[in-house]
């Protein structure tokens, strides 16, 4: 087992050159100049932007700018300055990933809990009122935009109960709102991903033989059933939290929560290079890494695949 | 059939599932008793209504769609229909266990086999989780696996030792009555001989009574003392091993025993029933047999047959015998 | 026959959830208050202690040094920690500010006296060399250098430490005003030197109120400076928080999570006049849109086209749904009002298909013309460019849209590749032939910031004359002579000149916006 999650470690360089070359180079070829960019829309003088792109190193060919990107990365762990705030993309990414991360946490942790039980009880009683009301909300759940749930969440709880703050991220309260919106749509899938998995296990026979055993009906469910139900279960929570380790933008917009999603839509817009650049590597790695930790529930969640991570 | 040993008796059990397509009388009527120590063989093709009638026992239909519509079944003198989940939960496993058809997917996949014996042993013995599992160890050499393997999942187990486990963890407990659902079809030839002689050397080790559900003739000829044909729901034919194997009335039965193949005969040739077994959300009229019965007559079509004795403890649901 | 049933009574369920959500969010508009009462001070109102004020942005400041600054919310912050030598006051009069005097001695030589005992933030003292190294500092970056271009960086004198002479190239008429744009902020030299690339971080200004701090995506905090040299901030703090998305700045200054709000959707505007815990304050600002015309375009290089367009549009429709009534002003000329010069009585192009169309026909188009609109694609301006389209349609103009990410787009319209693009424009000092300049002078092609890319050596022998000309009269005579030229050419449809919005909490006093989109946050208390 260790030996396997080194070798998939080691794996991730190739895997972060490769995003560095194609997003450096995507960006690269689209159109649009950050040093115009940044002299705004009512435009600079010619020498202002030659000024500025001479400043931000514009005037080098492609290779060397690439070059001097992975030679700053590798030796000296620098990921360029922001051309916007003058920081380092490091801090600004600092500064933004963690709260992607409380929020992705948060919002996937509400979702797990409510998703799973939600489908368990669906799946238990099938066809019940239960059952076609929690799918209609799941329904509802993945059909609402993320955007239009945050306002009434904000119009309700905000300006009518005044109960929570309607944005920002500085507190736990402020992050209720934002979990709860990005949660249930989560909450949703997972809560139809569980119902399935769930009604496919229960009709097996070793639910029967558990029951036969005289076993009590919620040990049957939880204990056999959720836990050969657990792969697709685990498999949609690994895919939705590594989506939202690339942040939610919209979501991040309407509670303005200083989040990586954020940073980057801002970045791309202003062709903050190095900003996209160093965003991307660690969102891809972020990604890489819930993967890595997806397999390896795997491997403890269903002991036949165990034998192959070697 | 001696009144004072006996351990199970159902009486008019009738098992309806309600689907879109109507209601499937799944069991109907059904009157069926056993003795202690006794193995019956409960012998029918596929949709007979075998499964549901001993899960019925069990209680362990799924409701819905299963609904047990009227009956009663004593178990031990005590009406199972009338026991609360609780009670139920404590009998099974404990006093009655069942074997299911298919070893393969009977054993839970990602507990270790041992778990799985210890399981059923802590749920009715007080014991500590240790003693539970080393009981299993204990089970499982039993049934002829070396202890240590208690730690394996079911997917390091061949099929044969995975049905050795089904019936270790059925046998765990001792107890009185053991449902076994064609304990052996998955299995192949060689290893169904040796899992039934082990099943028959711990049922008679540990005295327990057997209901073997069966399409094998050759498994009932075996292993039982009194065998039940079912037919759509009923029990069409019901007597000792020597009553139905060498005086089958029941033409359903007859036709059952000329599918055998005789290797002895001249002629090859097997004589299958024609027909199929009735739509079970439209059941004939009369005689649940009628349209396929070779000596169908007018009666047959409208009026469904008496159950009738006739030699001791021979039973047959016939309008001709 | 059952499922059916659950499934109906599911379905009133949902729905009757997602009522009682959506119901709540309509609720406020009913509570209708009598107009002209909201608002209406006692006379008697006690000072509260509350001295702490946040404040929703629309958008991350670009960097808290006051040369990088050239969009408004920037600026704010940025002249709340730093002073120009002159300023406005919300009449956009010159005001004295770092310089307590100044006076012209001939027509490139300016001599202004510094306020003594003036102290930056770090505790080093205004000096004239602080002035100078800041002027030289502007004229290097490439934001701020658009506003260094008339002075001569040789002409510096410092007779002592609180006398600065500063002299310009050639005669500039709006001299005072470019001195009051923050992006010439005077900077502390040793500050500025000890630490070029961590302004961000440290700025040090003279300014009511010092930086505090800046979370990128989040928030900046300034505080009070209480050694300022004129009247001390009544604010102890400002917070100013960056919320992008325009609802959500309108749910928290509804929801009292702010208490103030910039830049809001015209749709709320009614809204948020009838909540009687917010005052909505519309103000005219220096800014024009339009619907540029690239005359470098082949089927654009024709005036009649170009008139013929403006005879084809519906304008006030446009403005109206757009805008909305409250949120928005009729333009007739590319100067706003309130700027000297501004040409007050053009005759309009009113709407009039007919003459459209023989315009066209005039210029050999028989409902053929094809011409796209190019834009930064968002939901105003997309309605913007359907609405000309079908207006246009009626005389036989197919208009095509074409949508931009906004770096694309600039480098669309610095290459002069559009043809027809709607532009805001300010008037960053409130003068009119800094704004006539950039919009219609041959050199502000492209790059420069000219959408209509025009040529007319006439005009820019009117702007470059006007901006050499002392006298005010004349200049103004040259500014409307600009202004009727540009209009007989019809270079762009005046679209409009949108009022500034700032959604303030009702216990907000001492809120004096000046024009050029600034707020002095210095001057604001709360009341009880």
């Amino acid at each position: 087992m260790l030996k396997y999650i080194i070798r998939r470690v080691l794996m991730l360089i190739p895997v972060m050159l490769g995003v560095s070359l194609v997003v450096f180079t995507l960006m690269y070829i689209t159109p649009g100049n950050p040093a115009e960019i940044l002299l705004g829309e009512e435009g600079g003088s010619k020498e202002a932007i030659e000024l500025l792109e001479e400043e931000m190193g514009l005037n080098d060919p492609y290779i060397v700018r690439f070059g001097r990107f992975i030679w700053n990365l590798v030796s000296k762990g620098d990921l360029g300055t922001c051309y916007a705030t003058r920081q380092p993309v490091s801090q600004r990414i600092a500064q933004t990933f963690p709260n992607t991360l409380k929020l992705a946490g948060l919002s996937v942790g509400l979702a797990v809990v409510i998703g799973v039980v939600l489908g368990i009880v669906s799946a238990v009683k099938q066809y019940s009122i239960f059952d076609n009301v929690a799918m209609a909300l799941a329904m509802l759940g993945t059909s609402m935009p993320n955007f239009w749930q945050g306002l009434l969440l904000m119009i309700l709880f905000s300006i009518h109960l005044q109960w929570l703050p309607a944005s920002g991220f500085s507190s736990f309260k402020h992050m209720i709102l934002p979990a709860v919106t990005i949660g249930t749509s989560s909450a949703a899938v997972i809560a139809r991903m569980t119902r399935s998995s769930m009604l496919e296990v229960i009709r097996q026979d070793y639910i029967s033989t558990a029951r036969a055993k005289g076993q009590s009906e919620i040990v049957v469910i939880l204990r056999h059933a959720l836990k050969n139900a657990l792969i697709p279960i685990i498999t949609t929570v690994g895919i939705r939290f590594g989506v939202m380790m690339g942040g939610a933008v919209l979501t991040e917009s309407i509670f303005a929560i200083p989040g990586i999603g954020k940073m980057m839509v801002d970045a791309i817009k202003a062709r903050n290079y190095p900003v996209v650049q160093g965003g991307v590597l660690v969102i891809a790695l972020a990604f890489s890494v819930v993967n890595l930790i997806v397999d390896i529930l795997y491997a403890f969640a269903d002991p036949r695949l165990k034998s192959q991570y070697r | 059939m001696e009144q004072k040993n006996l351990l199970l008796k159902i009486k008019d059990l009738t098992i309806n599932y309600n689907t879109y397509d109507g209601i499937v009388k799944a069991v109907e009527g059904l009157n069926l008793s056993m003795s202690n120590g006794q193995t019956l063989g409960l012998v029918g093709e596929t949709g007979a209504g075998k499964t549901t009638t001993v899960k019925g026992i069990m209680r362990l239909l799924p409701d819905p769609p299963a609904k047990i519509v009227r009956g009663e079944i004593y178990f031990d003198g005590e009406n199972l229909l009338k026991k609360s989940k609780k009670e139920m939960r404590s009998i099974r496993g404990k006093q009655i266990s069942m074997i299911f058809q298919d070893p393969m997917t009977s054993l839970n996949p990602v507990m270790t086999v041992g778990d799985q014996i210890a399981e059923t042993i802590r749920l009715h013995n007080d014991i500590s989780k240790k003693q539970s599992f080393e009981e299993a160890c204990t089970m499982l050499e039993q049934v002829g696996i070396k202890g240590e393997r208690a730690g394996d999942y079911p997917h390091q187990l061949s099929g044969g030792m995975k049905q050795r486990v089904v019936i270790a963890m059925a046998l765990a407990c001792n107890p009185k009555l053991l449902i076994a659902d064609e304990p052996t079809t998955a299995l192949d030839v060689t290893i169904q001989a040796q899992v039934l002689e082990m099943m028959k050397k711990l049922i008679a080790q540990y005295n327990t009574s057997v209901i073997m559900i069966t399409h094998d003739l050759g498994i009932v000829a075996e292993t039982c003392d009194y065998i039940a044909i079912m037919y759509a729901g009923e029990i069409v034919e019901y007597g000792t091993k020597q009553h139905i194997f060498l005086n089958a009335k029941h033409p359903y039965t007859k036709g059952l025993f000329a599918c055998i193949p005789d290797i002895t005969a001249e002629d090859n040739k097997l004589t299958p029933i024609e027909g199929l077994m009735p739509d079970p959300t439209n059941l004939p009229k009369g005689c649940k047999f009628y349209p396929r019965c070779p000596m169908a007559g007018k009666e047959c079509e409208n009026e469904n047959p008496a159950n009738k004795e006739i030699e001791n403890g021979h039973f047959v649901k016939c309008h001709f015998v | 026959m059952k499922t059916k049933v659950n499934r109906f009574i599911t379905a009133l369920l949902v729905m009757a959830m997602f009522f009682a959500l959506t119901g709540c969010s309509g609720t406020p508009a009913d509570d209708t208050n009598e107009p002209g009462t909201q608002g209406a001070s006692t006379g008697e109102e006690i000072v509260s202690s509350k001295d702490t004020m946040t404040v929703a942005i629309d958008r991350e400041p670009q960097s808290m040094d006051p040369t990088a600054t050239n969009i408004s919310i920037t600026c704010t912050i940025v002249s709340q920690i730093f002073d120009t030598l002159l300023d406005f006051d919300p009449d956009m009069n010159i005001i004295p500010s770092l310089a307590e005097s100044y006076e012209q001695i001939d027509d490139v030589t300016y001599k202004f006296n510094l306020r003594k005992g003036v102290k930056f933030h770090n505790g080093e003292e205004l000096k004239a060399s602080d002035v100078v190294f800041s002027l030289k500092r502007a004229n290097e970056k490439p934001v701020s250098r658009a506003y260094t271009q008339e002075i001569d960086m040789e002409g510096f004198e410092t007779p002592d430490d609180y006398t600065v002479i500063i002299r310009t190239k050639e005669p500039y008429a709006a001299f005072y005003q470019s001195l009051c744009v923050s992006r010439l902020s005077i900077v502390n030299e040793k500050a500025t030197l000890e630490a070029e690339n961590d302004v961000n971080s440290n700025p040090v200004g003279t300014g009511p109120f010092k930086f505090a701090s800046w979370t990128a995506g989040d928030n900046v905090t300034i505080e009070r400076n209480d050694d300022y040299w004129g009247e001390t901030a009544k604010l102890k703090q400002v917070v100013f928080r960056i919320i992008t998305e325009q609802s959500s700045r309108v749910v928290e200054i509804e929801s009292g999570g702010v208490d103030a709000a910039l830049v809001l959707p015209a749709v709320d505007y009614e809204r948020l006049e009838d909540n009687e815990d917010i005052d909505l304050e519309l103000y005219t600002s220096h800014y024009v849109r339009y619907i540029a015309f690239n005359t470098t375009q082949d089927s654009l290089a024709d005036k009649r086209v170009r008139q013929a367009l403006n005879y084809a549009t519906d304008i006030d429709t446009i403005r109206d749904v757009l805008y909305t009534e409250k949120g928005a002003q009729k333009a007739t000329t590319p100067v706003p009002p309130g700027i000297e010069g501004r040409h007050e009585d053009l005759a309009q192009y009113d709407y009039n298909p007919e003459k459209a169309k023989e315009l066209l026909k005039e210029a050999g188009y028989d409902n053929d013309l094809e011409i796209s609109f190019t834009y930064l694609g968002n939901t105003t301006n997309t309605l913007m460019g359907e609405m000309l389209q079908e207006q246009w349609k009626d005389v036989g103009v197919i208009l095509t849209l074409n949508p931009l990410e906004s770096g694309a787009l600039t480098e669309n319209a610095n290459n002069m590749r559009q043809e027809v693009m709607p532009v805001r424009s300010a008037y960053s000092i409130g003068e009119a032939g800094e704004g006539l300049m950039k919009l219609f002078h041959s050199s502000n092609h492209g790059p420069g910031g000219s959408r209509v890319n025009y040529t007319n050596p006439r005009v820019d022998e009117l702007l470059e004359t006007a901006k050499v000309t002392m006298d005010e009269n004349e200049r103004n005579e040259m500014y409307r002579e600009v202004q009727e030229i540009v209009h007989d050419e019809a270079l762009m449809i005046y679209l409009c000149y949108e009022y500034t919005s700032v959604a303030l909490g009702s216990k907000v006093r001492g809120f004096n916006p000046i024009p050029t989109e600034r707020i002095d946050y210095s001057t604001i208390y709360f009341v009880e």
